[in-house]
């Protein structure tokens, strides 16, 4: 298994982030009660597309990327557009107290400044021992980080936060990518398109 | 045996949004192997780690019933648990008959355990069968899986006169209070070595 960053300069044309939820709908035709059977933890996803029409050397990034997501390696991916946080938090913070399974709020040391709604945190590093949150209130610090997802694996106190292009790990899940389209004049190559769906172990 | 949850379970129970999951310990010859149908590994409140398996192992529905149970219960793998399958593809000495033990927990919205897990199966392990799906004509594309079949412990001789026997449950049923056969599924299953008249005298 390998981890494969985000190469620069993708020409990346379209980007869009997820969420999956695993949940059994269940309801009563009586009485209209319903309620969800939970089945897992949700998962983020993410959709990238490149440019219509690139030159073959930077087509070739896609071409590799594509390949090189093959087997159970993961793309290390970060929200292109919120690459850091809309707050003015920055420096080193760490994770003051352990975070356990289902947890939805965390306390930051070191933390300075504030965070705003939707600004984009990994609390750890690595597969399987990180986990990317969405900040689901404006703060400023000191103050409890609530967040979104809920913590799936418990992170020790202490765990560095990463505000800067925090990722998540992905594996490719259309199998069959194309490696994009020759355009008519010969000049180009386009239309690659990734859909990835988040890993966590 | 009836189940009354516990008060995080009825909350999870009352609740809009909750999951169940099986942890299952499974007593090898060589160590106790802990897994779990939730497809995050799960950490019970006795501080074991259980191997989140999720879709790739199923637990087949456990019935309760009043009357004399000889059924079998299986537990379905898909090839993924490279563990767990050396040790049921192996030598059969390493779990042929030793216990296995189906906990039920409950989890909340956030995916967290909640409530104590609750045992409610438990038997030993009978030998592996591979399963194999008929090759599809077109694609060629054929599936299998490994299912490990679980049985009651004294299962062979509950199976004696199996509709003359009695449970506890239905002597309460018929006579309220007579408490005879209270301790005997716990005496089928748990066999206990018999010291003999002779043996004693020594």
């Amino acid at each position: 298994m390998a981890i494969i960053t985000l190469p620069s300069n993708l020409g990346i044309a379209e980007f869009s982030w997820g969420c999956t939820d695993y949940e059994l709908e269940e309801s009563s035709d009586a009485t209209g009660d319903s309620a969800a059977r939970i089945i897992g933890p949700p998962r983020w996803t993410a959709h990238i597309v490149s440019k219509e029409n690139m030159s073959l050397d930077q087509a070739a990034k896609w071409e590799n990327l594509i390949l090189s997501l093959r087997g159970d390696n993961v793309l290390a991916m970060y929200d292109i557009v919120r690459t850091e946080p809309q707050g003015s938090m920055r420096g080193s913070p760490t994770l003051t107290s352990t975070l356990a399974v289902g947890d939805t709020s965390a306390t930051f040391t070191s933390a300075s400044g504030t965070l705003k709604q939707g600004d984009l945190l990994q609390i750890g590093t690595g597969l399987g021992t990180s986990q990317l949150i969405k900040v689901a209130a404006d703060l400023t610090f000191p103050a409890t980080v609530t967040f979104n997802n809920p913590i799936r694996k418990s992170i020790s106190a202490g765990a560095a936060i990463q505000w800067d292009k925090p990722v998540a790990y992905f594996r490719r899940v259309n199998r069959a990518a194309t490696l994009g389209t020759y355009k008519l004049d010969g000049l180009g190559q386009g239309d690659f398109a990734i859909d990835l769906m988040e890993r966590f172990g | 045996m009836s189940y009354t949850p516990d008060i995080e379970a009825q909350v999870a129970l009352d609740s809009k949004a909750r999951g169940l999951h099986w942890l299952i310990d499974a007593h090898f010859s060589s160590g106790i192997g802990r897994y779990t149908t939730a497809p995050i590994d799960v950490v019970s409140p006795n501080g074991h780690t259980y191997i989140g398996l999720g879709q790739f192992i199923s637990v087949e529905p456990i019935e309760e019933t009043a009357d004399p149970d000889t059924s079998q219960m299986t537990v379905r793998l898909a090839i993924v648990n490279k563990a767990m399958l050396a040790f049921l593809t192996g030598d059969q000495s390493v779990y042929r008959g030793k216990t296995i033990i189906f906990h039920a927990q409950f989890f909340d919205r956030n995916f967290k355990p909640v409530s104590q897990p609750v045992r409610r199966w438990q038997g030993v392990m009978a030998p592996i069968k591979i399963q194999r799906e008929k090759a599809d004509d077109q694609t060629g594309r054929a599936s299998g899986f490994i299912e490990l079949p679980c049985v009651r412990r004294g299962m062979q001789r509950a199976r004696n006169n199996e509709g003359l026997r009695m449970t506890h449950e239905q002597q309460i049923l018929k006579h309220p209070g007579d408490l005879f056969f209270e301790h005997m599924s716990s005496m089928v299953e748990k066999p206990q070595p018999w010291l003999t008249i002779a043996f004693q005298k020594q």
